[in-house]
């Protein structure tokens, strides 16, 4: 089979850059290697983010979460209906969508093990379900604190407080399966379809609260809309927000490096036990 | 329960909570370095009682 050769007189479509004026030039090639990089996660590979990027990480989730903490106490103002315990929210809002991100970090890696078969999709399934399942706790525990005083009850069978009870059995169930099941590749595949099909329960959770009457409040947030709470609120969520955002990185670069190191040691372990 | 006492109980709950889970992250991972010390072990060992036909000479 012959390959058409161009010769070098052939007209093809010139690059971009040579359209353009002599100095705009370096300018849109910095544009166009930032927008369509040869190698997409080179970045990862680079040597000093693999030697000082868990340190980088470590360092701001602290600050971030200290400056969370601090704004959550000393920015913000006292809810005038609610009182000092209107604070819980700040953190609660936060642990709760951060909840909701790893569980859509399951649904989508599980997609993409069901895909690709390739075992590290897997380990990242597996992270984001323990790390999610750790936070939807700590949502379910500081939502009973405050509704304790605020509504004067431990728990309600309310629309968004069973639907997120829901989830968290969801993933308790994903997390036992694993545990059965071992490191065998229809285990694997088991939890991958329980990881999309628990899914489904996110976005009843997220819009329970306007499907149903709940007690529960609605969003402060709308999204697409101009906030309904005062900037300094909306400011001190937003920070924790992102300061759970990052704790959540960490944890599961933690979580999944466990998991990795864990698969070459039984791996190893069983090649040495056999030869 | 007093409205202050329940919010020092949330953000201990929290931080407490988060810190258990680190914590058990660690200790896992020290089971692993233990897992993989063991299978070191087991290298070691069996390189040793391997004779190859340098030595037999």
């Amino acid at each position: 089979m012959q390959v058409a050769k161009e010769s070098p007189g052939t007209p093809t479509s010139p690059p971009l850059d040579q359209s353009l004026p002599r100095w705009l030039r370096p300018a849109w090639r910095t544009v166009a290697a930032v927008w369509r990089p040869a190698r997409p996660y080179a970045f990862a590979a680079w040597r000093p983010v693999q030697r000082y990027g868990e340190y980088v990480l470590a360092a701001a989730t602290v600050v971030t979460v200290l400056a969370a903490v601090w704004m959550a106490f000393k920015y913000a103002p006292t809810d005038a209906l609610q009182g000092d315990v209107q604070r819980i929210e700040y953190f609660h809002v936060a642990l709760a969508w951060i909840a909701f991100l790893a569980f859509f970090v399951v649904f989508l890696a599980s997609v993409a093990y069901l895909w690709r078969r390739d075992e590290r999709w897997d380990w990242i399934a597996r992270a984001a379900a323990e790390v999610g399942t750790v936070f939807t706790t700590l949502v379910l525990i500081t939502g009973s604190l405050w509704g304790h005083i605020i509504w004067g009850t431990w728990w309600a069978w309310d629309a968004r407080l069973t639907t997120t009870l829901i989830l968290w059995f969801i993933y308790v169930g994903y997390l036992l399966l694993r545990s059965y099941t071992g490191r065998s590749e229809s285990g694997a595949r088991a939890a991958a379809v329980l990881g999309i099909i628990g899914f489904v329960d996110v976005p009843i959770d997220y819009l329970s609260v306007t499907w149903w009457r709940t007690l529960h409040p609605s969003y402060q947030v709308p999204l697409g809309q101009t906030a309904q709470a005062p900037a300094s609120v909306v400011s001190t969520l937003l920070v924790a927000v992102l300061a759970f955002t990052l704790l959540f990185t960490f944890l599961m670069l933690l979580v999944y490096r466990m998991q990795r190191a864990q698969s070459v040691a039984q791996r190893l372990r069983a090649r040495v036990e056999l030869e | 329960m007093h409205g202050n006492t329940v919010l020092v109980v949330a953000y201990a709950v929290i931080w407490l909570g988060l810190l258990t889970y680190i914590g058990w992250i660690a200790l896992r991972m020290r089971g692993i370095r233990t897992e993989l010390d063991t299978v070191r072990a087991l290298v070691e060992e069996r390189d040793q009682g391997v004779v190859t036909p340098a030595t037999q000479e």
